[in-house]
């Protein structure tokens, strides 16, 4: 039996693209090509818990009416042995070519901007060797995190933060199903704890409701601190009051004990340091510190060292 | 790491002359010398091996003469605008009744024979002084140090005995509440080759964090320091290089691998320099580290040298805070626990990846925080449980979930 039926986000994830919420334009164009039969390479990008992957996979489910198994495969593109896995994979698919139906099989590469230049080198080879049998859809947090020659053989699709109005949909959909009753103010507190994540939203609702199926303000405020991480403010105000030392060790906390990526700490940071209060220019030079570690790090450097210098950077005083 | 726990060595540091074991030929010289030094400007070097007591005599006898030490080591002289503004008001310091002052040049030999300013300032301070002034040198025959070596008085500290030493550690364990077999304070005091410092941080590192350790266990631990000890001999080298060129050579002539260097480094650019310094220093490291990778990756072996020059800036950015200790790499301690922990996360997600179709960031960044909320509750956990039919699975999920992995690795 498979865990999906346990957590709502799974359970309730769209299963076509006419149950997709927002992202009118993206589920209009993506409809055209289901209905030429063809679908372009394309690239996906969004912050977290915009729909990218429900898209891909209400695409592929509507393309193939149902009978996907087998024609499309999901992949994590930040595993290390990716970009292998990668060409056997589309090597497979060459081989055993689909006699009806649709000419090509779907392959979707999730996290594809945590590949290194290298591997991203190697997938742009991959996509234009095996163009005839297969698909690549891409989806990425960022668009810059894409190598240009694989960007400009994409289509393009942006998938911003949701508006307060769909999560609020969303979030009551699933609600109704569950048959948890909410108060007003508990769902404003998701909507304002979400920041346009729907699956950050529906997870919220879920931890909170607990079993007792019904959601109230202080429910709510219990478990988003816990979903949503204080540790990395934490490890910047240490930063700030000077002692580098404990900051470190968050850091190799965040990376080591809770395994995750550079790009999420680093974009998590990027957010803290734009409300965190600092001198200006002290902002200037800490926010270029983590450009440069983020660039460093998508060149395969070191995810440890490379953060630290932006923590070093809010030790700093200016002069 | 943090200030608050003193090491051994500091903790145990001789407070009265008494204290210091050992050397009671130079340390009679020494107060005698000090208590005949009258205005004429002549200075005194001790000279002997590491870890036999040239520092710390220095220190206490100041403070038992009543003189106030102004410390300066090898990094500090080669900062013009220091020796300028400290040293030199301090040498001519002609006030009768402010404190004495005593001024200290520490591991003279590391000044550089290129660096002639400063070898220079101090022949001047010499002849000129109005307040006695003390060095120290584990090489005194060093060509670097020939001119100065005629105008001062020489004091020469040998080796300490290995009985002594030996008293001393079981001195040290006492107080300490360890008890410690006699064969293996030999053993330590044995290879300690007559330094002191070096038998109690070996005493520290076999103690601190057991009470009983037998000869076989503490030869297979300090077989290992060996190593360890040329990496601190070589960091202690760059920390105090007087320039680049100097600091650099003594980086790539060490034994370890580049990577392990760049660790040390990592460590320890924190414990040894000022906050000020830390950014500047840390992007040294951050360079070397993207540069090394890139010559891993392409074979630029012929740039090396410029991966040891960036790793020896990262150090000289700054002068060093007083008496550096270095500690031993987190990352390369914990290197193996971290491999481990992160294969329990792998083959975990994987079994819920599939289900979920989240990838590895999503899962680790939004899945484990909600599956650990949900797994509080009871009917939750089981369900969970239910669907893993694999043991190892569930166990996984335990560990990693549940928290008790949590407890291991914080």
């Amino acid at each position: 039996m498979s865990v999906a039926d346990l957590l709502w986000v799974e359970k309730y994830r769209p299963r076509s693209l006419d149950e997709i919420i927002d992202r009118e334009e993206v589920v209009s164009r993506l409809k055209s090509f289901i209905k030429i039969g063809n679908v372009p390479n394309m690239l996906f990008v969004g912050p977290p818990g915009t729909g990218k992957t429900t898209a891909a996979l209400a695409l592929v489910n509507d393309l193939y009416q149902g009978s996907a198994s087998g024609r499309f495969l999901e992949l994590n593109a930040s595993d290390e042995r990716g970009i292998n896995t990668i060409r056997e994979v589309v090597k497979d698919f060459a081989r055993s070519r689909p006699s009806t139906g649709v000419p090509f099989k779907i392959l979707i590469l999730d996290e594809s901007d945590n590949m290194t230049q290298d591997a991203q080198q190697a997938l742009r080879r991959i996509m234009e060797r095996y163009a005839s049998v297969t698909r690549f859809i891409l989806l990425a947090n960022y668009q810059w995190g894409i190598i240009e020659p694989i960007q400009s053989r994409c289509a393009v699709f942006r998938f911003p933060p949701l508006s307060p109005t769909h999560i609020r949909e969303g979030l009551i959909r699933v609600l109704e199903k569950e048959g948890v009753s909410w108060s007003e103010e508990a769902l404003e507190e998701i909507i304002k704890a979400s920041r346009g994540d729907m699956r950050k939203a529906i997870n919220i609702a879920q931890s909170a409701s607990g079993g007792s199926k019904r959601l109230t303000k202080e429910s709510i405020l219990q478990v988003v601190g816990v979903l949503h991480p204080r540790e990395i403010r934490e490890m910047i105000n240490e930063a700030l009051n000077g002692d580098f030392v404990s900051a470190r060790k968050r850091l190799a906390k965040l990376l080591y004990d809770d395994g995750l990526s550079a790009n999420d700490i680093l974009r998590e940071m990027n957010n803290e340091l734009m409300s965190v209060e600092m001198d200006e220019r002290k902002r200037l030079q800490v926010v270029n510190a983590l450009g440069e570690a983020n660039f460093r790090v998508s060149m395969g450097a070191d995810a440890e060292i490379q953060i630290s210098t932006v923590l070093a950077a809010l030790v700093a005083d200016l002069k | 790491m943090n200030g608050s726990k003193l090491s051994w060595v500091e903790k145990y540091k001789p407070k009265t002359l008494d204290e210091i074991v050992g050397n009671d030929a130079a340390k009679k010289d020494f107060i005698d010398w000090l208590q005949r030094w009258d205005r004429r400007g002549k200075a005194a070097m001790l000279h002997g091996p590491p870890g036999v007591g040239k520092t710390v005599l220095v220190e206490v006898a100041a403070s038992t003469l009543g003189y106030r030490l102004i410390e300066t080591n090898a990094s500090d002289t080669r900062r013009e605008d220091y020796l300028e503004n400290v040293i030199k008001p301090a040498a001519f310091n002609r006030s009768l009744f402010s404190s004495r002052l005593m001024i200290f040049f520490d591991e003279i030999d590391g000044i550089s024979r290129e660096d002639s300013g400063a070898l220079n300032f101090i022949l001047e301070l010499i002849e000129s002084s109005r307040v006695p002034i003390v060095m120290a040198a584990n090489d005194p025959w060093s060509p670097n140090l020939f001119r100065i070596r005629d105008k001062v008085y020489m004091i020469p500290m040998h080796r300490i005995r290995v009985q002594s030493i030996v008293k001393r550690l079981r001195d040290i364990c006492r107080n300490e509440g360890v008890r410690c077999k006699q064969e293996v304070l030999m053993l330590i005091a044995g290879r300690s080759e007559g330094d002191m410092r070096a038998a109690i941080e070996d005493l520290e590192l076999l103690y601190s964090s057991r009470e009983d350790v037998d000869l076989e266990e503490a030869e297979k631990i300090l077989s290992y320091r060996n190593v360890e000890k040329n990496i601190f001999e070589t960091l202690r080298m760059v920390a105090f290089a007087p320039t680049l060129e100097k600091a650099s050579t003594s980086l790539s002539s060490s034994e370890e691998k580049p990577e392990d260097i760049l660790e040390w480094v990592f460590e320890n650019v924190p414990h040894v320099l000022p906050r000020q310094s830390l950014y500047r220093s840390l992007r040294y490291v951050a360079e070397a580290d993207a540069l090394f990778k890139q010559i891993s990756k392409n074979s630029l072996w012929r740039i090396l040298p410029c991966f040891y020059h960036k790793l020896a800036s990262a150090f000289l950015v700054a002068p060093q805070k007083n008496r550096a200790s270095f500690s031993f790499p987190t990352r390369m301690r914990e290197r193996f626990k971290r491999f481990q922990h992160e294969k329990n996360f792998r083959e975990l997600e994987s079994f819920f990846m599939k289900d979920l179709h989240v990838g590895r960031s999503t899962f680790r960044r939004d899945l484990i925080p909600l599956l650990r909320l949900l797994s509080k509750n009871e009917d939750f956990r089981r369900s969970m449980l239910n669907r893993m039919v694999d043991q190892h699975l569930k166990e996984l999920y335990s560990s990693v979930i549940l928290g008790e992995a949590r407890k291991r690795f914080s």
